[in-house]
């Protein structure tokens, strides 16, 4: 069972650099969406044998993370129109590709002595967790349209709640259930902003927004 | 020592062989799955046959290049199908060679290609050997890096040593380096073989084609031998997928009790049963992505580049922790 754990967790990772090299929206949801699966399926499978709380998390993040979400996500933007189209990130995509690379061998660098020294029983998962972060925060930073922040923000979702599951199972099901819900809220709420924004402007795209008065006068 | 070596050589005969077959296969397959009959799985040896008796037409511009071409490339191939370890646990030429020889050869062959298609002057071919070498040279080094991380945990370069590593290890050992390497390879083999997200091997239009571009100005016997080399490089990379990346083989190790004819006889059926199981899951991709646009893939082998050097560092400083 652990040898399943540790091949998901990798997969995770490995699709988080898959998002790093991907600019189309829809295909980041996509992304996004089967990696909330594998990170189920980890959590799931982590918790069969010790803990049904944590398997029951890994049900909860498939159900909302992986058909949820992405649903709503998919469904926001068939009625935006100026969202779908991909635009260029302010670095370009074989420098985010070896970015996140860098950022994979730092969590694991970083998170692996920890999981030993803390003997946290599996010691994969928790830098999994951590390279998942880093790399959710990359992709929130580096992109310049606001639903593939709101992706990032769910890529970053996913690896807190890996590090977390992984550093401390013994978590009671409803802190991380709190958690998973508090991070879908963030969601909707920032998705209505969005639309809210998008009609007012007709674009999501930090760069072209709007000037605020205060930037015009300094410019 | 010679039974083992005339073993070797016999499956490398085999695998020349029988490449064209997994290219049908895998044409078949993928008319299948979009709904058309598709030609028979055989028809791959009939179109050989077709164009091995039917002379080649050359350019009047055309140099001695041209003419030699071909046979390297499938010298090259075949020589490529020698170093590979296939049910045998060594290469009938892994005397002579270890991984690093089998990515020269590869690079050889793509290399002598590219050259030929400069050669008579057409600016589709040379527009398509360009593609091919931009994908080389980007495909190689994950190759390479993917090598290194099997090599590391096989403590040799050697591919039979890498196989006989992996069926030692089986399941127990398959790591975040091994998954890493293996998601590499499989991208860099995706595009290596001409394949949907990064050429589409039935496309007539022309400023889309790579490996159709490259092999334009080919014809007669000189397009069936490419064609064939091909196949065979097809074949070659999907062995070595499936004996160095895919976990849970067997290979026959010369001197151990168990190097019997049976042994050697399951150890190859498990391979030839992986390498089905790669084509099909190539099929499953083909159907499901659209072909990228050209400056876009990349991007996707730059995933593959950073999976294999990740895999690499975890093979390097991750194994031990």
């Amino acid at each position: 069972m652990s040898q399943l754990v540790q091949v998901l967790a990798t997969l995770v990772v490995l699709s988080g650099l898959g998002m790093a090299a991907n600019l189309r929206v829809q295909s980041l949801i996509n992304a996004l969406a089967a990696q909330s699966m594998l990170v189920g399926g980890a959590l799931f499978s982590l918790g069969w044998h010790s803990s049904r709380m944590v398997a029951g998390t890994g049900v909860v993040v498939v159900v909302l993370k992986a058909i949820v979400v992405p649903g709503w996500l998919r469904a926001s933007l068939r009625h935006g129109h100026s969202t779908g189209q991909g635009t260029e990130p302010s670095l370009s995509l074989p420098s985010s590709v070896i970015v996140c690379a860098l950022l994979a061998v730092l969590g694991y660098a970083v998170g692996r002595p920890i999981a030993v020294t803390a003997n946290l029983g599996t010691r994969d998962v928790f830098p999994a967790g951590l390279t998942l972060a880093l790399v959710g925060t990359f992709i929130m930073i580096v992109r310049g349209t606001a639903m593939s922040q709101v992706v990032g923000l769910m890529v970053l979702g996913n690896g807190v709640l890996l590090a977390a599951v992984a550093s401390a199972p013994a978590i009671a099901l409803l802190p991380q259930l709190a958690l998973a819900f508090e991070v879908l809220v963030l969601a909707v709420v920032i998705g209505m902003q969005l639309f809210r924004i998008e009609r007012a402007f007709d674009q999501l795209e930090q760069a072209r927004l709007p000037r605020g008065v205060d930037d015009e006068r300094d410019a | 020592m010679t039974g083992l070596l005339a073993v070797a050589a016999a499956e490398a005969l085999l695998l020349v062989l029988a490449a064209p077959l997994l290219g049908g296969l895998a044409r078949t397959l993928r008319a299948r799955l979009e709904g058309r009959r598709g030609p028979g799985v055989l028809q791959s040896y009939r179109d050989l046959g077709k164009l091995m008796r039917r002379g080649p037409v050359i350019s009047d511009d055309a140099s001695g290049v041209s003419l030699m071409a071909p046979a390297l490339v499938f010298g090259a191939m075949v020589t490529a199908a020698a170093l590979v370890p296939i049910g045998a646990g060594w290469g009938a030429l892994a005397f002579a060679g270890d991984a690093v020889a089998l990515l020269g050869v590869l690079a050889a062959g793509r290399f002598v290609l590219a050259l030929a298609a400069f050669d008579a002057g057409g600016a589709l071919a040379a527009g398509g050997s360009a593609r091919e070498v931009t994908i080389g040279t980007l495909l190689m080094p994950t190759l390479m890096l993917a090598l290194v991380s099997a090599g590391l945990a096989a403590g040799s370069t050697g591919l039979g040593p890498m196989a006989a590593a992996l069926a030692q290890r089986g399941f127990q050992g398959a790591g975040e380096a091994q998954v890493l390497a293996l998601a590499a390879v499989a991208l860099a083999v995706l595009a290596d073989t001409g394949r949907i997200p990064f050429d589409d091997p039935d496309t007539r239009l022309e400023l889309a084609m790579t490996q159709g571009a490259l092999w334009r100005d080919l014809s007669g016997r000189h397009l069936g031998l490419v064609r064939w080399a091909a196949d065979v490089e097809q074949l070659v990379l999907l062995v070595l997928i499936a004996n160095i990346f895919i976990p849970g083989g067997r290979v026959v190790v010369p001197g151990a009790d168990s190097s019997t004819l049976a042994a050697l006889a399951i150890a190859l059926a498990i391979v030839v049963g992986k390498v089905v199981a790669v084509t099909v899951g190539y099929a499953l991709v083909e159907r499901a992505t659209a072909r990228l646009r050209f400056f876009r893939a990349p991007d996707l082998l730059g995933v593959a580049f950073a999976a294999a050097l990740v895999g690499t560092i975890f093979a390097l400083y991750g194994g031990a922790a």
